[in-house]
């Protein structure tokens, strides 16, 4: 029972909204549906903030290593939540009461977005260009054939990507102008790449017809709490 | 040796996709050789005042294959607008419910535009149409008047046929493989590095006594990449508990970890050490996307993780991730049908399951007949793939215009990638 | 010849602070600090390359760090490239007429703002110049705060502006998908009143918006998902709207297939917004005294570029030796 009716519930979905693309008057299903979906993920919020809440408050109350960080979770989860809830120092409460937008300058919620989260945020993504540099540095190597045609494209799209390599070809004639290195980076991105990641998506679209069907058919069963057979 | 040779290909391999890489250039060049020059209207011309030419042959059909509630209305464009004064604007259109000789105004569009969709309108109802042309200085023509329509209910999209043709060929052929697989018939599998390794993987981590860090990607549920993430997850969650070593599954959406928890304690209860599963490893963090990456990486510099899979729906973060993998020495497994952050993974991971690998790894993982077979069906839709693009380059370099166009392959590849892919 | 060198627009910042230093004082000696911090370490990972040992990357951190650090405080511009994609934004809204509604959709949170509010700010500025209406909404929750930053940002310049009049914020709905899907037939639907609650229909600029086909403009700027593909999708595609976008950079190229039937133009990165602020300041020049965020951006980006160029040409060098040695030793 337990993985019958998940199953029976997947199988009738699953095939109704395929046919609903075809069937103009049972379109709007799809769209209630992803309505569903984010109805069930909020209540699904409610085990992961508990979750959340739980695991660092034992670690905590425990004092294990690096409860401090684990402090500064939960703090920070109370401090949002209240400000957000109770929308606090928001300019806009005298006049639209809590309809208030949260993000009203002025409001302490908004002033903690702009001070805490927004440079936190900002920072952990500038990591990439640290991250870029390092692997590049170790993975573009002229090893084998392969990884010279890599190589050697990655190189043309970073010179197209920086003045140095407009220069450098600048003095190119018109009449090899697809050899300078803004054009030749532009044709690698828009022709050989784009070319390239096509292959690859209508691969995905297929992968996801046959995996989509599995997981219907009820042959793929391990997200229903299925596991082997 | 090298991290990066060990997902060399080889030279077969490399001059066939050199090959389709050819092909699809050819199909896609014209493509990206279309100018999309903006028209500019030219209203300063206007050196006479006066009411322009009207608007010609106003047609209102029922817009096809809905539910009824819209008019597709069009015209040919007023002399005043092509060629003659120049000195239109734009045009208006009207609307009547039929029997009524009142007509409303329900919208205006710019010049050169010769067509207008009404929606929102009842099923059943019939309508009347007129369209006026005006200038800048506020003239407007006499408005022409259409012939009567009634919007009408259709059960079918004719406009998808092709995808619904494709559908069933496509789809029909992964369940014909599905149900006729027989078990113990030997089936020609590629080999798949990465998934070969997934024990060796485990292994390893069990002997260094460090624990595996599994990070089913960013999305929710509702994405079939995650989704691929979780039945892979079963199956290592299930090693890991024959090894009796220890998985940790931090995650970004609630859903995704109440589904982790339920496919990691189905595979320690399969592997019958249900008593080893902790539900307190699998557990959410926080919805935001960099908030997220730094708790990961708190992980992994703390924990040590020996083995690390990314296998879902990755972005900006994937070189993040796998970097700072790579820097506590993590043998990495990675997968993903993001193509934007392929390039990072195979450049920080020694091993990358590229796009429909990550949906094959569980079928592949498992190797029960049935969802092999499954990938065999899949190939019959690459055949097909890949005949319409021979056809369709074919066809674009000869310059078709009529019949069996490329705009009906595109739509057909479009359709099928919006009705299965729709949801990344 | 060598003087030519010194002018022509790309070294010439790199030499600037050469020539400065006499007349500005302190500032400049910093710059001098910098470029000699950089060249001596950009030589010594090239020492330690030659010598065949690997360059920690905590070292690669560092020099990159510095790098950045450097050109962002000294300011280096660079001349900036217009490409096709961009301009056709410019010029749709450039197009426009007096009054016609744009619709601005700002999917992104902080860490994607850097690239991405640049394009916001610019792309609004231009629609009031032209006297465009501009509504605002974001599908993202964190969103919210963003539209807040653009408004905050061009207020100040434009004084007679009135709410609901010339522009407006129907700020953000959950939903993702399901929100494009419901606002492509029936804008009301899901957004019957502003952030604030203030009715819709009492806004005088949001009469006759009923779908997001009745806005003459779209702009999408996003940097995930629900993001540009999704506006492409569930929008574009079944309503037929025009649009344009502005992708974060990592996102640009997968979006490229969009072009131009499904969207008119995309800026990408820093790149495709410095662009707009160019073409921007060449219709406006009013902004020139402005802050051009993404052109500041860019030469910091460029100069990071250079040095990863330098690090991969190390790299085989090093490669190459270490073969070679191998080679001689066998």
């Amino acid at each position: 029972m337990k993985r019958t009716i998940p199953w029976i519930i997947t199988i009738v979905t699953g095939f109704v909204l395929v046919i609903a693309e075809f069937v103009p008057p049972w379109g709007k299903m799809r769209e209630d549906v992803l309505i569903y979906f984010q109805i069930i993920s909020v209540f699904a919020f409610f085990l992961g903030g508990g979750s959340l809440l739980k695991i660092n408050l034992q670690k905590v109350f425990s004092k294990r290593t690096d409860w401090e960080y684990a402090l500064v979770t939960v703090v920070g989860f109370f401090v949002m939540l209240a400000l957000g809830l109770f929308k606090l120092g928001n300019p806009e409460m005298a006049t639209a009461g809590y309809a208030a937008d949260l993000n009203a300058n002025g409001s302490w919620f908004k002033n903690l977005f702009d001070a805490v989260k927004a440079p936190l945020s900002a920072s952990m993504y500038s990591l990439l260009a640290f991250f870029i540099a390092s692997a590049s540095y170790r993975a573009f190597r002229a090893k084998n054939s392969d990884a010279t045609v890599l190589l050697v494209s990655a190189f043309i799209i970073l010179m197209g990507q920086t003045f140095v390599g407009v220069v450098a070809t600048g003095w190119m004639p018109d009449w090899v102008s697809f050899f300078k290195v803004e054009n030749l980076s532009l044709w690698l991105l828009a022709k050989a790449n784009l070319a390239g990641q096509r292959a690859i998506l209508i691969g995905i679209a297929l992968g996801i017809v046959s995996m989509s069907l599995r997981v219907i058919l009820g042959i793929e069963r391990t997200h229903l709490s299925g596991g082997d057979e | 040796m090298s991290r990066l040779s060990r997902l060399s290909i080889s030279r077969k391999t490399f001059l066939t996709s050199l090959l389709s890489l050819l092909v699809f250039a050819a199909y896609s060049a014209p493509l990206l050789a279309q100018d999309s020059d903006i028209s500019v209207t030219d209203s300063t011309s206007a050196e006479l005042e006066g009411a322009p030419a009207a608007p010609t042959n106003v047609l209102a059909v029922d817009h096809k294959y809905d539910i009824g509630e819209a008019v597709d209305v069009s015209w040919d464009l007023s002399f005043d607008d092509t060629a003659g004064m120049r000195n239109v604007a734009g045009y208006i259109i009207y609307r009547s419910v039929a029997g009524s000789a009142e007509f409303d105004s329900i919208g205006a569009v710019f010049s050169l535009t010769s067509s207008f969709a009404d929606i929102g309108l009842t099923r059943g109802e019939t309508y009347q149409y007129s369209v006026s042309s005006y200038t800048l200085s506020g003239q407007v023509s006499e408005p022409i008047v259409s012939a009567e329509v009634t919007t009408e209910r259709e059960w079918f999209d004719w406009d998808e046929v092709w995808v619904f043709i494709l559908l069933v060929l496509i789809g029909g052929s992964v369940m014909y493989f599905i149900y006729h697989a027989r078990k113990g018939k030997q089936m020609f599998l590629r080999k798949i590095a990465g998934l070969q390794a997934v024990e060796e993987a485990i292994g390893r981590a069990t002997e260094m006594g460090r624990p595996i860090l599994f990070i089913p990607g960013i999305h929710d549920m509702d994405d079939v990449q995650t989704i691929a993430g979780m039945t892979i997850l079963a199956k290592v969650a299930k090693q890991v508990a024959e090894y009796e070593s220890r998985i940790f599954v931090p995650t970004r959406a609630s859903l995704a970890m109440t589904a982790a928890r339920e496919t990691v304690r189905e595979a320690y209860m399969t592997a019958g050490r249900v008593d080893a599963y902790r539900a307190d490893d699998i557990y959410y963090v926080t919805d935001e996307q960099f908030g997220y990456v730094a708790a990961v990486n708190g992980i992994m510099t703390r924990d040590k993780p020996a083995t690390c899979f990314y296998l879902g729906a990755f972005f900006a973060e994937s070189l993040i991730l796998a970097e700072t993998g790579n820097s506590i020495g993590a043998i990495q497994i990675a997968g993903t049908a993001q193509p934007a952050q392929l390039p990072f993974f195979v450049a920080a991971c020694d091993y990358t399951l590229i796009g429909e690998e990550l949906f094959a790894a569980s079928a592949y993982l498992s190797g029960e007949a049935k969802q092999l077979g499954s990938l065999k069906g899949q190939d019959v839709g690459k055949v097909i793939a890949m005949a319409a693009v021979l056809i369709g380059a074919v066809l674009a370099t000869l310059g078709s215009e009529e019949g069996m166009n490329i705009e009906t392959f595109r739509g057909a590849f479009h359709g099928i990638w919006s009705v299965f892919g729709g949801g990344q | 010849m060598i003087q030519a060198l010194f002018l022509s627009p790309v070294f010439s910042p790199l030499f600037s602070p050469l020539f400065s230093v006499v007349s500005h004082g302190l500032g400049p000696v910093f710059s001098w600090i910098f470029w000699i911090l950089f060249v001596a370490g950009v030589g010594w990972v090239f020492w330690r390359t030659i010598k065949g040992r690997e360059v920690e990357r905590r070292v690669i951190f560092l020099m990159m760090g510095l790098t950045v650090a450097g050109a962002v405080l000294t300011g280096i511009v660079l001349p900036v490239q217009e490409t096709v994609v961009v301009r056709n934004i410019f010029d749709t809204i450039e197009n426009l007429e007096e009054g016609d509604k744009v619709l601005l959709s700002l999917d992104y949170d902080p860490s994607g703002a850097p690239e991405l509010q640049p394009m916001a700010i610019a792309v609004s500025q231009h629609c009031l110049e032209k006297k465009l209406k501009i509504c605002y909404m974001t599908l993202w929750g964190t969103g919210g705060a963003m539209i807040a930053d653009v408004i905050t940002a061009i207020r100040p310049d434009f004084p007679e502006l009135v709410y609901g009049e010339d522009y407006c914020n129907v700020g953000y709905r959950a939903g993702n998908e399901a929100v494009l899907k419901v606002i492509a037939t029936d804008f009301r639907k899901t957004f019957p009143t502003d952030v604030s609650g203030i009715v819709l229909d009492s806004l005088p600029m949001m009469t006759g918006v009923t779908a997001c086909p009745d806005f003459s403009y779209i702009v999408a700027i996003g940097s995930g998902r629900p993001g540009i593909k999704e506006w492409v999708e569930y929008v574009v595609e079944p309503s037929g709207a025009l649009m344009g976008s502005g992708a974060a950079a990592v996102s640009a190229p997968q979006l490229y297939p969009y072009y131009p039937q499904q969207m008119n133009g995309m800026m990408g990165g820093s790149k495709g917004a410095s662009e707009y602020e160019k073409m921007l300041r060449r219709g406006y020049p009013k902004y020139g005294e402005f802050r051009a965020q993404a052109t500041e951006i860019m030469g910091p980006q460029t100069v990071a570029h250079v040095f990863l160029m330098l690090l991969i040409i190390f790299a085989n060098i090093s490669f190459f030796l270490a073969k070679k040695r191998k080679g001689a030793s066998a």
